[in-house]
């Protein structure tokens, strides 16, 4: 390829050091804030630091950092998986993002903690085997079962003549046979040792890409650049596998009698968008830093396209998943929807029915139009404005997943919410930067470096 | 046409046939940007660029506009999400009396599929998201086959023997007759003093 007068500015073969600090120091202060901020006011106003609500609000902020942290590696392993040129210089960003997975492991253990307490607030499964026992034997067992509501958009005109209103009995109703049934893989000890192996091995990933990519940076040994081509579609299975687990025990055993197996694809799409996001938001604070001169609009073009892939591929997996149990129409996973207020049933339409919509135009319908101009992609300014957008919308998903299981009529958002979300967030931006400033902002002797610089779009 | 033709069988009596334009060979890849900027800047709008690999910045120096084809595509894909949407909802739900036609109905199949309304949106997405997707991609293949005239089954290009080391090792810079700036002494004059090492007419 002839890629011609292109050549690395020598500004961007300096780390960036303590010329980050102050931004990084900055984004960990509206972190720690945010944090104790909830943190107070869930003493003030509930009476425990660690209330009820503040553990859905503590969860929601953690899926949301933790998906953007794995979308990075992710995004990372498939720039390895296929020898993408392009995303060379793009890539270091990327990597400070992955390589803040150890405070992921940080902000997971108060979760650990709660789940080991047995006081099954937040996952009603995390309480002890007796508890099921004890409530088969005091007869909660088929008779209550019969009552578990089954409501369905179809249902609509039929119900409306008054069986809604009759016996609107526990939406959280949980039968106790299905819940021992469960209890092999839905118990305290169980999940606390699939945590350690995902994160050891999402740790071990990052970490893994971190080293060989610096290590580079000094030789220059094109070996490592094999190494980390070479390991990558191990790490895809691997990570596709534990994504989906870490799915299924973050977000859909808030509901122990839901299912949905396209629910791992659905937190990964969201996922891969948040860390498209971050990265362009990342790419534009080292830009304003006067670092990353190297990353044009032709490398903007190419992540804009990517968060157009994923904001249809959202939309996609999310309607997917929406049809197939309006189609199916099975009560156990109907139940699901109607607790997060996607229904038409009158006395079910919530708040949550709303946040619902919002998410249906805002991460789908809005985005979509908008994005698919090349000339938005193409112009920095507006890209960074959808990225943020876009990182807000996704931080509205995971909240619109989880909260309805703590309070299904009303919406709740206040000081927990935003101080969680925000103030993780800021930890998570805080400690990319840090990392991001450890070594040069482009990987200057990977051996790709020179098709990136000189990438084109047609 | 028949004219400029006719002028050219005189001026060169081996050639038979019909003089179609020249071409100018270049062996080096700066050089033909050069020339491709003086070209563009002549004014000329029917000539084209031969190279072995794509060249990072042609189009720029050539000044060839961007496509319509994004737009093509656009609107057939909107065609095609109308399309879904009427279809889908005319063949399920219609019921109405033909004004046209007195005493005719047109009612629609009216299945009741598990239970479901018969305006089911959710149940009509797939069918409407693929006919959107269908006539955008063929909206963009025949489209962009349409546009860049294709299949062309025949060039008086390959009769140029030099011709053969465009897919090799050398650069060609053709230009038509029908070009407003053509003049066959000035733009063979042109061409060499941009850096031709040879120059051809192009005889159908």
């Amino acid at each position: 390829m002839a890629e011609h007068g292109a050549y690395l500015d020598p500004i961007d073969a300096k780390p960036l050091g303590s010329k980050a600090k102050g931004a990084a120091l900055f984004w960990i202060a509206i972190g720690v804030v945010g944090l104790l901020a909830a943190f107070i006011f869930s003493f003030a106003t509930e009476g425990s630091v660690f209330s009820k609500h503040m553990q859905f609000a503590y969860l929601a902020g953690f899926a949301f950092v933790l998906s953007i942290v794995l979308g990075a590696l992710i995004f990372l392993i498939l720039t390895h998986l296929f020898r993408a040129g392009w995303a060379v210089v793009v890539r270091r960003p990327v990597e400070a993002i992955a390589n803040a997975m150890p405070l992921m492991l940080i902000l997971f253990l108060p979760l650990v903690g709660l789940v080991l307490s047995g006081s099954g607030e937040l996952y009603p499964w995390a309480v002890s085997a007796h508890h099921w026992e004890d409530q088969l034997e005091a007869g909660g067992g088929h008779a209550a079962a019969s009552d578990v509501k089954i409501v369905t958009v179809a249902d609509t005109v039929e119900d409306s003549h008054g069986e809604v209103a009759a016996g609107d009995h526990g939406e959280h109703y949980y039968p106790p046979e299905m819940m021992i049934a469960k209890r092999p893989y839905l118990n305290p000890i169980f999940f606390v040792i699939r945590w350690v192996v995902f994160f050891l091995l999402w740790i071990m990933a990052a970490k893994f890409y971190w080293r060989n990519s610096t290590k580079q940076d000094d030789g220059g040994d094109h070996t490592l650049t094999n190494k980390m081509e070479g390991w990558a579609p191990i790490n895809t299975l691997v990570f596709a596998l534990t994504i989906t687990f870490a799915s299924f025990d973050l977000l859909m055993s808030l509901d122990p009698v839901w299912f949905s197996t396209m629910f791992g694809v659905y937190y990964f799409t969201g996922a891969f968008l948040g860390a498209v996001c971050l990265t362009i938001i990342v790419i534009m604070i080292a830009k304003k830093l006067g670092v990353l001169i190297s990353v044009n609009k032709e490398h903007m073009h190419d992540l804009g396209k990517l968060l157009f892939a994923f904001v249809f591929f959202w939309g996609y997996i999310a309607f997917s998943q929406y049809m197939l149990i309006w189609y199916g129409n099975l009560p156990e996973e109907t139940a699901w929807y109607e607790i997060h207020g996607w229904t038409q049933v009158p006395d079910k339409v919530s708040g949550w029915s709303y946040v619902g919509l919002i998410l249906l135009a805002g991460q789908l319908l809005i985005p979509f139009a908008g994005l698919l101009s090349r000339h938005v992609k193409r112009n920095m300014a507006v890209l960074f404005c959808w990225a943020v957008f876009l990182m807000v919308i996704h931080y509205v998903d995971v909240w619109w997943i989880i909260m309805p299981m703590f309070d299904s009529h009303n919406v709740t958002l206040g000081v927990m919410e935003i101080g969680c979300a925000v103030g993780m967030f800021g930890l998570l931006l805080g400690v990319t930067l840090l990392n991001f400033a450890k070594h040069s902002p482009v990987p200057v002797k990977d051996p790709r470096l020179h098709d990136s610089l000189g990438f084109h779009n047609i | 046409m028949s004219e400029v033709a006719a002028n050219e069988s005189k001026e060169s009596p081996e050639a038979k046939g019909r003089v179609v334009g020249i071409i100018g060979e270049f062996d080096d890849v700066d050089v033909l940007m050069r020339a491709a900027k003086q070209m563009r800047d002549k004014g000329f709008n029917r000539w084209d660029i031969y190279s072995p690999f794509p060249i990072h910045g042609i189009d720029d120096a050539m000044g060839i506009k961007s496509t319509i084809l994004p737009w093509i595509v656009l609107i057939c894909g909107l065609s095609g999400l109308m399309a879904g949407i009427g279809l889908t909802i005319f063949s399920m739900s219609t019921d109405f009396y033909t004004p046209l036609m007195p005493g005719t109905e047109v009612v629609g199949y009216k299945f009741i599929i598990s239970g479901k309304p018969f305006n089911s949106l959710p149940a009509w997405i797939p069918v409407i998201f693929e006919l959107t997707i269908l006539l955008s991609a063929f909206a963009a293949v025949f489209g962009m086959f349409i546009l860049n005239k294709l299949p062309m089954l025949y060039n008086p290009l390959f009769k140029v023997d030099r011709f053969i080391r465009a897919t090799d090792d050398r650069f060609f810079i053709g230009v038509e007759c029908k070009d407003k700036q053509y003049d066959r002494k000035e733009t063979e004059a042109l061409l060499k003093k941009l850096g031709a090492t040879a120059v051809d007419e192009i005889v159908d």
